[in-house]
């Protein structure tokens, strides 16, 4: 079985730690890259179409291009339309989690204060069977505030 | 010889008379029908006044002298009812008018006209059947024409009277005589003319001296000079107004009287009314104006003066003395304006600066409309002083401005408290629950106890910040208010709060709840409060009893202060048997971080009962709190019901 690559785009380096770490006691069959801004992103995705990720996990609040900009240009994008992509912020203003799934995210997950708790929230969103849920899509499905 | 004297003295008696008087007989040839009379007799006056002599009277008919076939038709008839006849004519006899009174009656075998001078006066239409006498053309021309004088007179719609001066034995006027009057004052009066003339005017109307019109009368009389008054008379009880003028003429004064009564009605009602309009313009500080647009005069009502610090018609009414008034920063704005609406017969509406004239700057507003009338344009229009107006909008103005920047200050709070305040502390707590989970059992005690101690410190931080955002987020209506039913609000906060419920063995008892309109994860969190509160501060060693009550009444019926008296209130009451608190704390307990406990006792961040507040207040309803140490506590919350 091929390894899940994982793209996570963070502007915060002990984030991006927590995560990376959070992953490895997960599941070991994972491939993560990790990026900075949603400009980096945008220039990874265009330019590497061979390694396009898995699954992307995408921080809203960064500078250069935040999560929002970056968002939609995956989705005007025809090859990364139907790319996985999974929020990954401190923010649960309802607006902030109307406005992802509007423009195109599948799944919205708030940054937990507990190790435990990102671990767990990795694990379900790594294992998720996404064929069976791409064809039931619906936001209260893959919405996963913790 | 006794006959021939009495006939002699007869003849003299009536040659000498001051009547003329002719005999006259019809011919006998046409006794039938009779048509021609013939003069038997005439007086020395009568054969003077109808120029024959006794001589040759006899071979002139009645038709020669008169002319008038009238005057035979009138013969006629009394010839043939026995009835005398009496009328009147004027003649002229030289340079004088005369009046003649005649008089026709049967006599022997015919008829005697009797002819008498009378004072000389007008006489009316009615009087004057038919001119009579052996007059020249021209005579009866004037006589005509002064019939057509007194019908112009009779038909004018003025009261026309002539008045004579009566004097005192010492040559003072002490009354005036009637002596003539047409028929108008007998239709106002509902007198026959002849019951007037004759008499004095205080003969007649003796108020005449106390209303002033004597003394106007004799002064008018004295000086020579035109008067003119308007005086109200009563009638049979109704009252009349006369507006008189009086004329000099000859030794007389000639009255012109017109009924005004009509007019004066109308002045009083519009007098009323412009007092009315006056009394509203002063309560309501607006004055109104009328502007002539060819003639730039405005006319003022009393109250623009008053608004601009004067005395009514103070100023004067011309279009620029009004600009002086102005600020200078106004005046080219209301002049542009003002020309504008003059042009295009536009309205106006404008609010302006002046300066009273005590130099106080007050804001005024006017509003005006043209119209046409009888090819003037003018325009109408109202000013009202806005100076109040003006200045609460701008306080409000200003207000707003604060409340703007306090909102843009509470966003940036929401911001900061959201996100830079939980960031940093969302990885205090990552690192503390790595370090728990990697150092476990390798800590000393005192460094586990520390730990622990962060970990409490900054839950409680996060509870703190998470509460502030939900009340500051209370007024930030994202959902409309919709049908929530208390009962399931009710059962998800037990749900919620089962777990403590359960370990502190609590008693929980509730009625069915109404229903309310309302944004229902407010209404969720109101109860959680409440309840939370109740198993928060429980009595040691006594079982926790929650009692949650819910009924309807009416907001005028009950005596609490803020319900609206129109609408009807869900009442619920939230009753604990805790620790309760100090009645001295029943309002306070409402304010934001107050705290009635030691951190330590109990846990809490002092906003919970702040969130309730305002949660009900943002629901229109109120909160209130009653408590007594030891002995429980008891809220009270007030919902509108559905409307």
């Amino acid at each position: 079985m091929d390894k899940l690559k994982i793209l996570l785009v963070d502007d915060d380096e002990d984030d991006r730690q927590f995560f990376a770490d959070a992953l490895e006691g997960v599941e070991l069959n994972t491939e993560l890259r990790q990026l900075e801004n949603g400009k980096s992103c945008m220039e990874f995705l265009l330019s590497d179409t061979d390694n396009t990720p898995d699954l992307v996990f995408l921080d809203l609040n960064m500078p250069i291009m935040n999560g929002f900009e970056c968002l939609e240009a995956i989705r005007r994008t025809p090859h990364l339309k139907d790319l996985l992509v999974a929020i990954y912020s401190t923010s649960s203003a309802e607006r902030d989690i109307e406005e992802t799934f509007e423009k195109g995210a599948n799944i919205y997950i708030k940054k937990p204060s507990s190790f435990n708790e990102l671990k767990k929230s990795l694990k379900q969103v790594v294992k998720m069977n996404w064929a069976y849920h791409l064809n039931d899509f619906k936001k209260e499905n893959f919405l996963l505030k913790i | 010889m006794k006959n021939n004297l009495a006939d002699d003295f007869f003849k003299i008696m009536i040659d000498d008379a001051d009547t003329a008087i002719l005999y006259a007989e019809p011919s006998a040839s046409n006794a039938v029908n009779v048509k021609e009379y013939r003069p038997k007799y005439a007086n020395r006056k009568g054969q003077r006044f109808f120029g024959i002599t006794l001589d040759n009277c006899e071979s002139e008919t009645l038709d020669d002298l008169v002319h008038y076939d009238e005057v035979l038709i009138l013969a006629n008839k009394v010839l043939e009812t026995g009835e005398d006849e009496n009328f009147n004519i004027i003649v002229r006899e030289e340079a004088s008018i005369l009046n003649y009174h005649i008089r026709i009656r049967i006599f022997n075998k015919g008829l005697l006209f009797a002819l008498t001078l009378v004072k000389p006066k007008f006489i009316s239409d009615k009087d004057s059947k038919l001119p009579l006498g052996n007059l020249e053309s021209r005579n009866r021309e004037l006589e005509i024409s002064n019939l057509f004088g007194i019908r112009v007179l009779d038909s004018n719609d003025s009261i026309i009277s002539y008045l004579k001066p009566v004097f005192d034995n010492k040559g003072k006027i002490e009354d005036f005589r009637i002596v003539y009057i047409n028929n108008r004052m007998g239709e106002i009066a509902n007198q026959e003319t002849a019951f007037i003339e004759g008499k004095t005017i205080l003969e007649y109307y003796p108020e005449n001296d106390e209303n002033g019109v004597l003394e106007i009368l004799a002064d008018g009389y004295a000086s020579g000079e035109n008067k003119e008054y308007t005086k109200e008379f009563i009638f049979d009880k109704e009252s009349v107004w006369l507006t008189t003028k009086a004329i000099k003429m000859n030794d007389g004064l000639i009255l012109f009287s017109k009924d005004v009564t009509q007019e004066k009605s109308y002045e009083a009602q519009l007098f009323i009314q412009n007092r009315l309009l006056s009394e509203a313009e002063h309560v309501a500080n607006i004055g109104s104006f009328r502007w002539n647009l060819a003639k730039d005069q405005i006319k003022y009502s009393d109250n623009v003066y008053r608004l601009f610090g004067y005395d009514p018609n103070e100023f004067d009414n011309k279009y620029d003395r009004l600009l002086t008034f102005l600020h200078p920063n106004d005046l080219e704005k209301v002049k542009s304006s003002f020309k504008e609406a003059r042009k295009t017969k536009s309205k106006i509406d404008l609010v302006f600066r002046v300066y009273t004239k005590s130099h106080e700057l007050r804001y005024m507003n006017t509003i005006g409309e043209c119209y046409q009338k009888e090819d003037n344009w003018y325009m109408v229009g109202v000013i009202r002083d806005v100076t109040k107006q003006i200045e609460a909008e701008s306080v409000l103005q200003i207000k707003n401005t604060e409340l703007k920047r306090t909102n843009a200050d509470l966003e940036a709070f929401n911001r900061v408290a959201s996100h830079d305040l939980q960031e940093p502390l969302r990885k205090i707590q990552m690192f503390v629950s790595r370090l728990d989970e990697e150092e476990e059992g390798r800590l000393s005690n005192r460094s586990q106890g520390y730990l622990s101690k962060i970990k409490y410190s900054s839950d409680r931080m996060r509870k703190l910040i998470n509460n502030l955002l939900s009340y500051s987020k209370i007024d930030e209506v994202g959902e409309q208010p919709k049908r929530v039913d208390l009962n399931d609000v009710l059962k998800n906060v037990l749900e919620d709060l089962g777990e403590s419920i359960n370990d502190l063995n609590a008693q929980v008892d509730s009625v069915s709840l109404p229903v309310v309109n309302g944004i229902q994860f407010q209404l969720e969190q109101l109860f959680a409060n409440l309840i939370g509160n109740s198993l928060k501060y429980v009595k040691e060693g006594v079982q926790p009893n929650i009692k949650i009550l819910g009924s309807i009444v009416s907001g005028e019926k009950s005596s609490v202060e803020n319900l609206l008296p129109s609408i009807n209130y869900v009442k619920l009451q939230f009753i604990d048997n805790g620790i309760g608190f100090e009645k001295k704390y029943e309002e306070k307990i409402f304010e934001i971080f107050q705290r009635l406990h030691g951190k330590t006792e109990f846990s809490g961040t002092g906003l919970g009962l702040s969130i309730c507040k305002k949660i009900v207040q943002s629901h229109n309803g109120t909160i209130m709190a009653k408590g007594e140490k030891d002995k429980g506590a008891e809220f009270t919350v007030y919902l509108p019901t559905l409307l």
